[in-house]
Formats: structure tokens, sequence, C-alpha cells
């Protein structure tokens, strides 16, 4: 009954994973805490699993011209790997609650500035299309100093840092939502993978809940990758509004010790 | 002829789901090993073994087979970043190649730290 629990709920999080390009960590770890009582770090280490688990199931079934944007991917995970590492290196010099108040003003920018985005777009005549070709990515110094943002928030607070990513690709860089989301699928699974292994050193990977969990994300990974074209941009940007506003508050309230 | 970019879309999904379905295999025959052997589902049950230790065979089956899924499992977004490296040097894009080598090299010295 356990093992049908973690699968249903690792399913749940490679869905909106999938979707959102998140990587499902930030539905996983409060889950396997709250939900099943299981210590942060086991919580950490599964989450970590799954977030590959996430990435791996998008990339396998990714239609053709649908999949990640690998140059984009990499160049801007130069970035985010370095901001990765001296976020881990400074996480013992900077304050938590510092940490956390820098991280919801973040979010809620970037939040802000998809909404009035938003705005915008819903003022124009056509459609917006998910995925198309040739499109021209600007801003590369602005999308690149806050893609080591958020790697540094990565290495500081333990998240994957996909939903920074996202916006940034999509909001600040003009690369198309599909493409964004799947790319940073790509992404958090590089950056989960330069820490599962510390995780699985400590002897905080635990088979009986890593498995079922993994399970679970793969599936749901690759059956989000199936609805992702059959939903509206608008809705997939307004699960990322309110996602980031939901983090935002967490953060805000972790740092003033609400 | 297919475009550089285009290949390693297809050697990417290819790569992905290969090792996903063998990881994830191992993973699921190793689980149903395990509790067919009367092992109790309380979490969080017993930690994956060291992949130093996989190399000894002294371990039960089930146990080894989910250890060596979740360490394959682990690897993919690495070997992911190797197929693209070898296809910039491939195709000679000297840029791509140049930055692959960088995260490359970042991954393992996160690694080393992480270690």
């Amino acid at each position: 009954m356990i093992a049908v629990a973690l699968l249903l709920t690792g399913a749940v999080a490679g869905i909106l994973g999938a979707l959102l390009g998140l990587g499902g960590g930030i539905f996983l770890v409060p889950a396997l805490t709250l939900l099943f009582g299981l210590p942060i770090h086991v919580a950490i280490g599964t989450s970590l699993v799954g977030v590959i688990a996430t990435s791996a199931g998008v990339a396998a079934i990714a239609p053709r011209g649908r999949g990640a944007d690998v140059p984009l991917a990499l160049r801007l995970e130069v970035l985010t790997a370095a901001g990765a590492i001296a976020g881990g290196l400074l996480s013992g010099v900077v304050s938590a609650q510092v940490l956390s108040v820098l991280f919801a003003l973040v979010v809620f920018g970037t939040a802000g500035y998809l909404f009035y985005k938003a705005r915008r777009r819903a003022r124009a005549d056509t459609p917006e299309r998910l995925f198309y070709a040739n499109y021209r990515l600007h801003h590369w110094p602005a999308g690149m100093a806050v893609s080591s943002l958020a790697g540094m928030v990565s290495g500081l607070l333990g998240v994957g840092g996909g939903f920074i990513k996202v916006p940034v690709m999509y909001a600040i860089m003009g690369a198309p939502l599909g493409v964004a989301t799947a790319t940073s699928n790509f992404m958090v699974g590089i950056t989960a993978a330069a820490s599962v292994f510390v995780y699985y050193g400590r002897g905080d990977i635990h088979p009986l809940v890593v498995i079922p969990t993994a399970l679970g994300v793969f599936g749901g990974a690759m059956l989000g990758v199936y609805i992702l074209p059959r939903l509206r941009v608008a809705w997939i940007r307004l699960g990322l509004i309110g996602l980031l506003v939901i983090m935002g508050l967490q953060m805000l309230a972790r740092g003033l010790n609400l | 002829m297919q475009e550089p970019e285009d290949d390693l879309e297809t050697k990417m999904r290819t790569i992905s789901l290969a090792i996903s379905l063998i990881s994830l295999g191992l993973m699921g025959f190793g689980l149903a090993d395990v509790l067919l052997h009367g092992a109790s589902l309380s979490l969080p049950g017993m930690a994956a073994l060291s992949p130093l230790i996989l190399k000894t065979g002294q371990i039960p089956l089930g146990l080894a087979a989910m250890s060596a899924g979740i360490v394959l499992l682990s690897l993919l977004p690495i070997v992911r970043v190797l197929l693209a490296l070898s296809l910039y040097v491939q195709s000679r894009q000297l840029l791509n190649l140049l930055v692959a080598l960088l995260v490359f090299i970042e991954l393992l010295v996160s690694a080393r730290i992480g270690t």
C-alpha cells in the first residue's frame, strides 16, 4: 500500500514536472516529508533521483522538434553549474533567513514579469504557440546572470531551480514556452546528477522509497509529455505563475520566521 | 543527411529510453526479489549500496540490482552531456564543444567537492 502511495505521489510530481519544466522536486520533498514522515535528507535524496527520472522520461519520448534546445541548455548550464558550486561553498557563510528572503524576491519578480507578459500577450490577436522553429534568443547577458543566480540558489537552498530557468528562457530570452520547459527538464537532470552521488555516499538513498517513487515519476513524466501539446499555453503559464507565488510565500515565511 | 542537432536529438532520445528502461528494469527486478524474500516494507528501509561494494558480489541479488539501477539512472544526465560532446567533436562545432566540455568539467568538479 505504501509502495502504491509512493508510486502515485511520484506520478503526480512527474506530470507536473514535465508540464512546467521543473523536475518535480518542489512537490516531492514536501510530499515525502509531510505525507510519509521521511527525514528531510532521505526526501531530498529521493527527490534528486526523481528529478533525473523526470528528465529521462521527458527526453525518452519527446517528439521530434519538441526536445530540449541542447546548445542553449549547455550554455546556460555553464554558469548555472558554476553558481551551484559557488552556492554550495557559500552555504555555510550566508544565513538561511537572508537567502530565503532573497530567493522570495527573485521568485516574486519573475512571477510579476510573467504576469505582465501574459497581459500584453492577451491583447494580441494571434494565439501563442508552444513550439516553433527559428526563434531568436536575446538578452543573453541577463539570461546568463539570472541562470547563475538560479544555480547559486540551487546550491544554497537545495532546490532544482527549474522554476527560475523556465521564466528566464521564456520571458527574458524569448524561447517558446514548450522549448523552455523541455530545455529546463534537460538542465535540472544535469544539476541533480551533480549532487545525487553526495546523498548516495551519505546513505540517504533508500531503494524501498526511491524505486516506487522513481517508477511513478518516470511514468508521470511520459504522460506529461503526451498531454503537454494538448494544453493551452495560457493554462501552463497560469500554473507557473501560481506555483511561483506559492513558492515565494513559502520562502518569505521561512526567511521572516513566520 | 541529418543536421547535427537532429542527430543529437535522435541519439539523446534513444539513449535516454534505453538507459531508463534498463535501470528501471533492474530496479523493478530488485524490488520484486527483495519483497519475495520477505523484506519489510517499513520506510525508509535499507540504504542503497555503495558502487564499490557492488563489485564484490557478496551481497543479496535484489539489493545489488536495485542499487545498480539507481546508479545507472543517476549517470544518465552525464552520459547525455558526453553524447553532446562527442557529436560536437564530430561536427567540429568548436563553440558548442567548448561549452559542453566546460559543463562536463564542472560536473566532475562538483562531484569531487561533494565527495
